[in-house]
Formats: structure tokens, sequence, C-alpha cells
């Protein structure tokens, strides 16, 4: 018997990450993702020319509500961006996403200057292309993320995130200064497409849009976001040209802030040691959302990236999925 | 208990209530309009009252900055009575009266669409009138005079033993004797045999029928000569029940509270009897002149017209208490004519789609129809159904007041004065518009604002999620009431009697309004398995009627984009059921059995509805682009 197989009549578009000199950019290479012709992983119906990426989160300022089991790796670089955005790379980073968190009025009140002045320093100091994510939709981040644009022009940031409300400053940034642009919608396929089409009717270009489909960490509606992934890509591969845009997950942020990765051992003594659990946490749900569709993975526990990789080489290595599965038990 | 006086101006109508009452119950309770789209819950902001004297604590609201509370303005329904107080009402928290020159310029319209209705109807109505060979009794002839009348109808073919109710027995003696024993009977044919309705000198005019659109905004009522079925008179209103909410939903929690059923019921009746009122005085009429009475409304209008309890409507799974009405004699239902005239209900189809659609399927042909034909009531409780001969599939879907007037800033019913054709020739020019019999523009109905919102966007104006463009730099788009508004006239403008503007927050509601009927529509074709390309015809039914246009409504996605030779429009289609009851017997059968042959879908558990109501939040349609 032959197992019936799945043939797309779409392709997803390539987004390229990180302005090289020939673009007029500083970054040694750039990071491409997305061309599937083919669900992920399924490779044995169709093309997944590129490999998922890990982004190491690297927070513009002490990120103080991160819990022990984040802080004990990044003893030595906690306090400063550009060390720890070093450490990053040392230990393998390809990808970085710096957060300007401390832009937000009750997070530090960093000024737009001041942003785009440690994501200058941030530039200089490694050859990895960067995300940079602003405070949140409104006015603070439009400033911010306009100023960062500016200063970085030719670097191809990829700048996060649009939202339905608040798109066009951020819209206007990346095509003014060549940066791609995360487009984020609350876990649903009609209003994900309608923010591509508002964007690319701004004459932003598709292949620089990147969808954030927005999740929850694992136990807090992975399961939703994942449907919903399967669905636009799903849509995409049938040939939907406004949802065939990779998709981007913030996987560290949302999986550290469980309860189940925060509550210490001698209180839930079943659930085992807190360290391996927030690990285990994460990885979970980087992994579930690779199976979903995701491209880029935005991180934070180093063990857990290890881990991550080393699944995604797996994934990527087998054309038959049972032989992937294999090498995840193994892993 | 402590009472407080509340004086309304400018009426100068007061009112003693009881100590922590709402100033919205007082108004209420004097028959003062205000509105209340939200049904008087705090959250519509619509019925701003200022304080004139007395106190009165502020009631926060998005709708009220502190600058207007500080100058008095409260909101009706969250300002409690705790000592007298004098308030005006300002125009704008009033509900629109229609006028009597809205009866004559639009109702008139309506004359050529009931003709084609009622085409091929021979009146027969279950309702004749007979007149009788009455001897006068003597002493040799003693037989009671309803024996005598009984006789007499014998004589005049009328098989089975006539039902008399007591109110026409009260009246019969005066009449038979007054008139000489020159008298006709007034004979209904009702299920279990003849009923007589009333006795009447047998040179009185009519028999009279009082035919009624009962809709969730605008209630339409007119005078039938029951023999000719010529309309004598049409006239129209707002329906009351505005003033406990602007849709369905709202006005069946109103009507779940405590005497909230008996509220609702009073203010459906008034509403018909204000109308009623009207057509009598132009008629030359009276009330108790009129012999029957068809109503047909949604399911939950006429539940709450007969003081049902609707609630069940509204919790799942939807039930309500009854879809075929039985025949109901008019001192029953609480309806002011002959106290003895039938009230022949419009049948219900599920918990949603009333009675008021099957006469349009019937107009417009749909179940003798080989070809498949999609019919759209767009009124407040939206209602549309799909098939042809074989089969036939109906949902409703709640659309809301926004196209009769309701909840926009220069909403306005359609009456003279409403701008009912909106064309923008270029993104910086002043719109061309049309007005309801030509005069001064006074606001937007329906039409009209499908044709602006299609327009705006057409010219790039407004985007797909229907907002208006701040960086477009088009002259005409200002601020208005504190939010972006497109003026499509402003005060003083050539042919303006007023600022006529649509606002970012009146886009968003006709964008809901387009997306219940676009999503509704997508729906029922999902199910029939079939493109749009398919429906051979489109028949629009309701107020918004002929006016439409088609290409702009399509452009926004509301309507299939079909070539414009395969839409028709059929006028008040609730009306011409109505009429139909009234008027013929087998029609009313037809009807009847109509009923049984739709299937009802419910939208509110379909799988699908909720993703296609969220892909049509999106002009045209987010399935437009991209694919």
């Amino acid at each position: 018997m032959t197992a019936p197989s799945f043939r797309a009549s779409g392709r997803i578009r390539t987004v390229r990450i990180g302005g090289t000199p020939a673009d007029g950019g500083s970054r040694g290479e750039a990071v491409e993702v997305g061309g599937e012709t083919c669900l992920p992983f399924h490779r044995f119906e169709g093309e997944m020319p590129l490999r998922p990426v890990v982004a190491w989160e690297i927070p513009d300022s002490t990120p103080v509500d991160w819990c022990e089991t984040l802080r004990e790796p990044y003893a030595g670089v906690f306090d400063d961006p550009v060390a720890w955005a070093r450490f990053a790379v040392e230990r393998g980073a390809r990808l970085l996403c710096l957060d300007l968190r401390g832009a937000a009025a009750d997070k530090g009140n960093r000024s737009a200057a001041e942003s785009a002045d440690l994501l200058r320093r941030l530039l200089g100091a490694v050859k990895v292309p960067l995300i940079v994510k602003g405070p949140g939709p409104g006015e603070r981040q439009n400033e911010v993320l306009t100023a960062c644009a500016e200063a970085a022009q030719g670097e191809r940031l990829l700048l996060a995130s649009a939202v339905e409300e608040e798109y066009k400053t951020l819209v206007a940034a990346g095509v003014a200064f060549g940066h791609a642009v995360t487009a984020e919608t609350p876990i649903d396929v009609n209003l994900c497409k309608q923010l591509n089409i508002l964007m690319t009717d701004l004459h932003f270009p598709p292949d620089s849009i990147v969808i954030d489909p927005l999740t929850g960490g694992l136990g807090y509606g992975l399961e939703y976001t994942y449907s919903v992934m399967e669905r636009i890509r799903l849509q995409a591969l049938g040939g939907d040209e406004m949802l065939q845009m990779p998709f981007i997950c913030f996987v560290g942020a949302e999986s550290w802030k469980v309860k189940e990765v925060k509550v210490p051992e001698e209180r839930e003594p079943s659930w085992g040691d807190r360290a391996r659990r927030g690990v285990l946490w994460e990885i979970t749900t980087a992994v579930s959302l690779l199976h979903a569709g995701a491209a880029v993975l935005v991180m934070r526990h180093p063990a857990a990236i290890a881990a991550v990789e080393k699944a995604i080489d797996g994934l990527m290595e087998g054309t038959e999925p049972q032989r992937a599965q294999r090498t995840l038990r193994m892993g | 208990m402590k009472a407080h006086r509340v004086k309304f101006l400018p009426s100068g109508g007061e009112i003693a209530v009881r100590d922590g009452s709402t100033v919205h119950e007082a108004a209420a309770a004097l028959g003062i309009p205000i509105r209340a789209e939200c049904g008087a819950q705090g959250r519509c902001g619509r019925c701003v009252v200022k304080v004139e004297s007395g106190d009165a604590p502020p009631t926060p609201h998005p709708a009220l900055p502190d600058e207007r509370q500080a100058r008095g303005y409260r909101l009706a329904c969250l300002l409690r009575v705790a000592g007298d107080l004098v308030v005006s009402v300002p125009d704008e928290s009033l509900l629109p009266a229609a006028g009597v020159d809205f009866e004559t310029v639009i109702l008139a319209e309506d004359d050529a669409k009931r003709r084609d209705a009622l085409a091929g109807l021979v009146p027969s109505s279950p309702l004749r009138r007979i007149p009788l060979e009455l001897p006068p009794p003597t002493l040799d002839d003693n037989i009671d005079d309803r024996e005598r009348v009984c006789r007499a109808l014998r004589a005049a073919g009328v098989r089975g033993e006539p039902r008399v109710g007591l109110s026409s027995l009260r009246r019969m003696p005066a009449v038979l004797r007054g008139s000489g024993w020159k008298a006709a009977a007034d004979v209904f044919a009702g299920r279990h045999g003849p009923e007589i309705v009333s006795i009447r000198p047998v040179d009185a005019p009519g028999p009279w029928g009082l035919a009624v659109d009962l809709g969730t905004t605008t209630v339409v009522a007119e005078i039938v000569d029951l023999a000719t079925g010529a309309c004598l008179r049409r006239a129209a209103a707002y329906n009351r029940q505005l003033s406990c909410g602007a849709d369905i939903i709202s006005r069946i929690v109103a009507a779940s509270r405590e005497g909230g059923a008996g509220r609702l019921r009073e203010l459906a009746l008034e509403t018909i009897h204000a109308i009623l009122d009207r057509l009598c005085r132009h008629a030359g009429i009276g009330p108790d002149d009129i012999s029957a009475a068809a109503v047909a409304g949604n399911t939950t209008m006429v539940h709450l017209l007969l003081g049902l309890p609707a609630e069940q409507i509204r919790i799942e799974p939807y039930i309500p208490v009854v879809n075929r009405y039985p025949v109901l004699a008019a001192a029953e239902v609480g309806l002011g004519i002959d106290p003895s005239a039938p009230v022949l209900l419009a049948p219900g189809i599920g918990s949603y789609v009333g009675g008021d659609v099957l006469a349009g399927i019937i107009a417009c042909g749909m179940h003798r129809a080989g070809e498949t034909i999609l019919f759209i009531d767009a009124g407040t409780n939206g209602e549309i159904v799909l098939g042809n001969r074989d089969w036939m599939m109906g949902c409703a879907c709640s659309t809301g007041p926004a196209f009769e007037g309701v909840g926009i800033a220069s909403g306005m019913m359609a009456s003279p004065g409403a701008v009912e054709a909106v064309a923008i020739p270029s993104r910086d020019a002043a719109p061309s518009i049309v007005t309801i019999a030509g005069g001064p523009a006074r606001g937007l109905c329906g039409s009209g604002m499908i044709d602006l919102m299609a327009q705006l966007f057409l010219r790039g104006l407004v985007d797909r999620r229907g907002t208006l463009d701040p960086g477009s730099g088009c002259p005409r788009i200002a601020d208005r009431g504190g939010h972006r508004a497109y003026l499509v006239r402003e005060e003083g403008e050539e042919g303006a009697a007023r600022d006529i503007h649509l606002t970012d927050v009146d886009l968003k509601k006709l964008l809901r309004t387009k997306a219940a009927i676009q999503s509704a529509i997508r729906t029922l074709l999902r199910c029939a398995d079939l493109e749009e390309g398919e429906i051979a015809r489109i028949v629009i039914a309701g107020r918004l009627g002929e006016a439409i246009d088609a290409a702009n409504a399509a452009a926004i996605g509301m309507l299939p984009p079909l070539p414009l030779e395969r839409f028709s429009y059929v006028g008040n289609g609730s009306l011409w059921g109505a009429n139909m009851l009234l008027l013929s017997g087998e029609k009313g059968g037809e009807i009847l059995s109509l009923a049984d042959r739709i299937t009802y879908i419910d939208l509110s558990t379909h799988p699908r509805y909720m993703d296609e109501f969220i892909a049509s939040l999106f002009i045209p349609h987010t399935d437009a682009v991209g694919k």
C-alpha cells in the first residue's frame, strides 16, 4: 500500500534576516528562514530547504523577573547586554533577539536614543543578525523601534511586533530602512491573514513579514496555537499567498512565566527538581511548535537551546518521520 | 417609601418616583422615549440628560468626559433619583420619531411593491361580511337575537354552528335595532367553524383589516379593505421597545427582568396603537371598525407582543414557546380594534427566523422555482433563506439596527431628507448625494451608509478594517465628538440641513452589520455546497430595499458580486405576508405549509460561523485577497 502524500501548490516565502556588507550592513552572515513546500519536516512530501533557527533572548536591562534557574547560567553577564550577546554567540548563537523591555514606562523608561545606542553597541560587538523586540504596541514602541530601525539601516533587522491596531509606523520604518517586521495576531487564522494584507497594502514586501501567531507555554493554550499554525500552514501551502510567511514563536518568555517552572520542589515534591523542570518545559514548548511549523524560536535557557538545536538537527537529518522521532528520543 | 419628583424639560412632564429609581425609568413611565441601545444597562452612553437642578452624583462613562459631567450631564440609566430633580433631555438622546411625511412619501413608494407582491392574489379573506335578511322579532317569531342572526347566516349559506364572542353579543342588540334590522355579520372562517366577529349596520364601510409588520426597530402597519385587497392607508413608527435595547437579545434580557415582559408587551402595543391612531384618523374610521388583524414579525417580537416568556429563545438549545400561533382574539392580545377580531400571526421557523420572511419567499416564488434563489431580509434581525422548489434552508443573524438609523451619529430612518445615495468623485471632493424626496439632507439612511462605506473604501479613505485613514490628508476627515469622522456635509454647506458625518465608531458598527450578513450568506452557501455564482437570483426585502446599490454593497462584501440583473427587490415582505394572511385563506395556508419546508440552520452553534464572521470583518473579505 502506498501512503497518501500531500502535495502543496504553494511555497512559504523565504525571509532573510541580517544585512551583510553587500547589503550595506555589517553582519557576518544572514539567516534565512522559510521556503517550505511541505508540512514541517515532511521532506518526503516536498522541500524544507532551511533549518529552523533558535534566537537567544538578550534583555536590554537586568531582567529582575527572571527566575533562579534562568539567572544561574548567565551569572557573569546578567547586567550587561553586550557581554550577554557575546556569551550567546560564543555558545553557537546564529541569531539574537534584543528585548527592549527597559523602554517601557514602568520598566526603566529608557529613551529611544538610549535604546538605539545599545543596539549600535550590540551590532558592533557581534556579527550575527538581530531581532529587535519593542516594549509592546503603542506610542513608545513606535518611537523606540523607529529609532532602532534608523540606527541599523542596512542591517536588516527583524522588528517585533506589528499588531492590527498599531502596524503602520513599524511598516513605514521597515520600508524606509529595509528591515523585516513580525506580524502578531491573537491565535486566529483570519486575523493573521488580515494583518498581512493590511501590511502589504502599504507596499510592504510580503517576504519581509514573519508571522507571530502568539502562543502560550506548554499547558497554557499551546495546543490552540498548534492547531491555528497548522491551519495557517495548510492554507498557505494550498496557495493562499497572504499566509505564506514563516512563523516566529516567543517560546522563552511564555515557558518561563508558568507556575510549573516557578514552584520549588519543597512545595511540590512530586514535580521534581525545579531547574530541570523549567528547562524541560521550555524544550517541550519549543519542540511542539517546531512541529507546528515554527521557523524562529526565541528562547532563554542555554541547556534548553542546546537540546532544541539537537532536536532540529535530528528532524532535519531524517527524511522519514520515524527516524526523526528516534533521534529526538536519543537527544 | 420615600418618593421624589422628577421634571423633564423641554416637555415639562413631571412624575413622582420611588427613591433609588433611575431617571431613565422615570422618563419611560412618562412615555418620554430616551434612547437606550443597550437596554438601559449603562453601556451604550446614548441616554445623556442634563441636570438643571437637584442632587445628581456623577455617572462615569467613556461617552461622558469629566468636563461634560462638570456641566451637569449624566446618563439617565445610571442616575438614581435621591431627591427632587429637574433634567433636560437633549434631542440627540431622544429616539427619532417618524414623521407624517415619512408615511406619505416613503410608504407611497411601497405601493408598487405591494402590487407586485400581491399580484395574482384573488381576495378571498377568511373574514367575510355577510348581509343578513333579518325579520324583526315578533311574539310569534320570538327566538333570541343570536339565534336570529345564525338563522340568517344559515340561509346565506354559512355552514356549521357559528360561535359568537361575549363582546360581540354585548353589542349585538343595539346594532340590530339601531340599524332597523338591516345588518351584516363579519364572519371569520375559523379552524373549528365560523365565528361571528361582529354585527354591523349593513351599510357600514369595510370590512377592514389591520396588517402589521412588527420589526425590531421599525413597525409598519396598514389598513386593508378585506373585500378588495386595497390598502387604505399605511404608517410607520420606531418600535418603542427601543428604549429597552436595540437588538433582540437585549430585549429578551429586559423582558426576563421582573415586570419586564409586561412592560415590553405594553411598549409593543403602544407602538402599534400610535400607528393605528394615525391610520384611523387619516382614513376616517374608528379602531372598532377593524374586524381582523395579521401580524408578521420575528420569533422574539411576536413572543414579546403576546407576553410569552422569551428567555428560552436566548438560552441553549434556543426553544421558543410556540412557532405556530393559534388564532387569538384582539381582546386577548390587547390590540385596540374590535375586541372579537381574530389576530392572525405568521408562523415562525426555528428560534430566530420569523413569519416575516415567509411572505417574501412566496412573493419571489422561491418555493416554486427550479433555479436557486437567495432571499435576504436585512432588518435588525437579519433573516436569510436559500433554496428552490426542492429544498430551502434559512438562518438568522444579528445585524443590529444601524441600517435603520439607530446607533449611528448621523443615522436616520429612510424618510424625507435622508441621504439614500452617495458618490465620492475624488478623494478630496465633496461627495455628491441624493436625498429622499430631494429636500435638504438631514442624515444617513441604510442605503446611504452602504454607499458611503463602499465609496470611502474605493477612494482609499477607509482601510480594509473600516478605519478612516488619518494620513490621507483628505480635507473632509475631521474630528466629530472626539472621533475621526468623514464629513458628508458640514452644517451650512449647500444642500445640508445639518452636519452629516460618519465616524470611525459608526464604521465599526457598519462593518459588523455587513459582516453579519456576509458571513450568514457564506455559511448557508457552504451548508448547501454552492458557490456564489450558482445563485440565480438575489431577492432583497426590507426597508433597505431598492435604494441599495448592489455594486457598492458587493464592493464592501455585504452581497455576493453578481451581475446587477440578478438582483430584485420585494419591499416590505413582512407586511405583504401579513396582507396575505388577511386576504387569502389559500395564501395563508401556503405560508403555514412553507414554514415546515424550511430547514433552520442555527448559526450560533454552527462550527464555521464564527470563523466566517471574523473573516468577514474585513473589506471586502479576508479571502478576497491572496488567493
